[in-house]
């Protein structure tokens, strides 16, 4: 039945369609609007007069697939299909030419005349951007989540470990007192206490990784050439072979930063390129380069080391992930991530096995106005 | 018979505790040690090795879980791939070495079949005649 025919109910439902609590059009069977309802327009933007006639393709755009002016009984089957797919994720074009996310459904009406489309709209901006919000917070906590349990798992083995081993030394202590034995037992107690040792500067460093948010440094002057060399000095020290630094600093001198923070990235960063070094290579050879901008500073630490395999790349940052024999306790790089990341700043990676590593951090540079 | 050890562990007291308990017990032969799952799989792997494998002879291979770079479970997968399986391959019987009581370590070496046991550090003595038992 064409809406617009009916003679003894059509006041009922004409005001029924124009005060129908959600945005309806009335689209004829070359899909060009006959009418729409008070909501549509409320919504929208679009009046009566803007929109008699119009084609529909021009206020929901469909992209899918090309117009053929000629053929609009296929355009309406075709708008239907699209239409009613809530997978194609729809969209109206508001009369101040802005894009409105929309559910749209559409139901064909057989009428002497040929079809007619009810269409029925609604505006998905608010919900969408609600729902959006609520996934991304349910991915956040599920990282956070994951990396809890790993850190979990992690500390109590890394922890454990050692206390395995104390005990083992201490047991054999015992049997040897029986025996006599009383060097071996002067050389376990020795290796214990050493082990106590490691261990205890182990749970220093998971702590020092963990508070890394409540830390505050004062802001200072740096002189970062001054402080890489510094560093480089204290770690290069006692190599075996030769060791090369070029560094390249082109910068605007001093800046102002956290000199303990600029401290504890430069330096893993350089005691990585150090230990990881490739023993088929007579020289060690780390590039360090640091650029300025009045906003950020960029610094990059590159070796010619031994890499890091393609398998452990997502590893890199994680605490307690030991890639390799040489590492130490896992949590060098997770130390320095955590602090980039409070400064608001960035670090990543390139690194092939053989050839070497790079690591480059951006760091947005303190205001002189202190901003 | 002495069974000869392996012991493949990065903590260098781990292997000490591993290797004086075993040499104090009776039924077992020389005790070599590995730092890591690489060299062990390097020397295993050897067509020719110092010193002659008698396929009959079991050896007895005690596996740290907790290795830098790879872990005792990715170990044995890649020995038994690789070298297990060819029919003059070595009769190794594998004991995972671990402070871990974590059941999902436990569960994984269950469900392992080339894992025989699963023992917690420290070594004992008791965990030492098990081990004998279960060489045979």
């Amino acid at each position: 039945m064409n809406v617009t025919d009916l003679t003894s109910n059509s006041d009922l439902l004409r005001a029924a369609f124009h005060s129908a609590p959600i945005a309806m059009l009335l689209l004829n069977g070359s899909g060009r609007v006959i009418t729409a309802n008070e909501r549509f327009q409320a919504d929208f933007g679009h009046t009566q007069e803007t929109l008699a006639e119009q084609e529909i393709e021009r206020i929901v755009p469909m992209n899918h697939f090309a117009f053929d002016p000629d053929n609009r009984d296929r355009v309406m089957r075709i708008l239907a299909t699209k239409l009613s797919d809530p997978e194609q994720g729809a969209s109206i074009r508001h009369e101040d030419g802005s894009l409105v996310p929309v559910r749209i459904e559409v139901e064909q009406l057989p009428t002497p005349n040929g079809t007619t489309a009810v269409c029925t709209f609604v505006d998905l901006s608010d919900r969408d951007t609600e729902r959006y919000k609520a996934e991304r917070k349910i991915k956040e906590l599920k990282a956070r989540n994951l990396e809890l349990s790993r850190f979990a798992y992690g500390t109590s083995h890394d922890l454990k470990a050692p206390l395995a081993s104390i005990t083992g030394l201490l047991e054999f202590c015992i049997e040897d007192l029986n025996d006599g034995a009383l060097d071996e037992v002067r050389e376990q107690i020795e290796t214990s206490l050493e082990l106590c040792k490691d261990s205890a500067s182990r749970i220093d460093a998971v702590f020092e990784v963990t508070r890394v948010g409540e830390m505050l440094f004062p802001i200072e002057e740096v002189n970062l050439e001054a402080l890489v060399r510094e560093i480089w000095h204290e770690r290069s020290g006692g190599q075996d072979g030769r060791v090369e630094l070029l560094l390249d600093a082109n910068h605007a001198s001093p800046i102002q930063g956290e000199r303990p923070t600029l401290r504890v990235i430069i330096e893993n960063l350089i005691s990585n390129a150090i230990r990881f070094r490739d023993t088929d290579k007579s020289t060690l050879l780390v590039k360090i380069q640091i650029r300025t901008t009045p906003e950020a500073l960029s610094l990059t630490v590159a070796d010619n080391g031994t890499g890091i395999p393609a398998d452990r790349h997502r590893d890199v940052f994680k605490m307690f992930r030991h890639i390799e024999s040489r590492s130490r306790n896992g949590l060098g790089l997770a130390l320095t991530k955590r602090h980039v990341e409070r400064l608001q700043g960035s670090i990543e990676f390139r690194s092939i096995p053989g050839e070497g590593t790079e690591f480059s951090v951006e760091l947005p540079l303190v205001q002189d106005d202190g901003r | 018979m002495n069974i000869p050890v392996v012991i493949v562990d990065n903590a260098e007291a781990d292997r000490y505790i591993a290797r004086r308990r075993f040499s104090r017990a009776e039924g077992f032969g020389e005790c070599v040690e590995y730092t890591s799952g690489l060299d062990f799989i390097q020397d295993f792997s050897a067509a020719n090795t110092n010193s002659p494998r008698d396929p009959t002879t079991p050896t007895v291979v005690l596996m740290d879980i907790s290795m830098p770079g790879k872990n005792g479970f990715q170990v044995i997968d890649e020995y038994v791939s690789s070298i297990g399986k060819k029919p003059d391959a070595p009769n190794l019987i594998f004991v995972m070495y671990t402070s871990s009581d974590a059941m999902l370590d436990r569960e994984q070496a269950a469900s392992m079949p080339q894992v025989s046991g699963y023992v917690q550090k420290p070594l004992r003595s008791e965990d030492v005649l098990h081990i004998r038992e279960l060489a045979g």
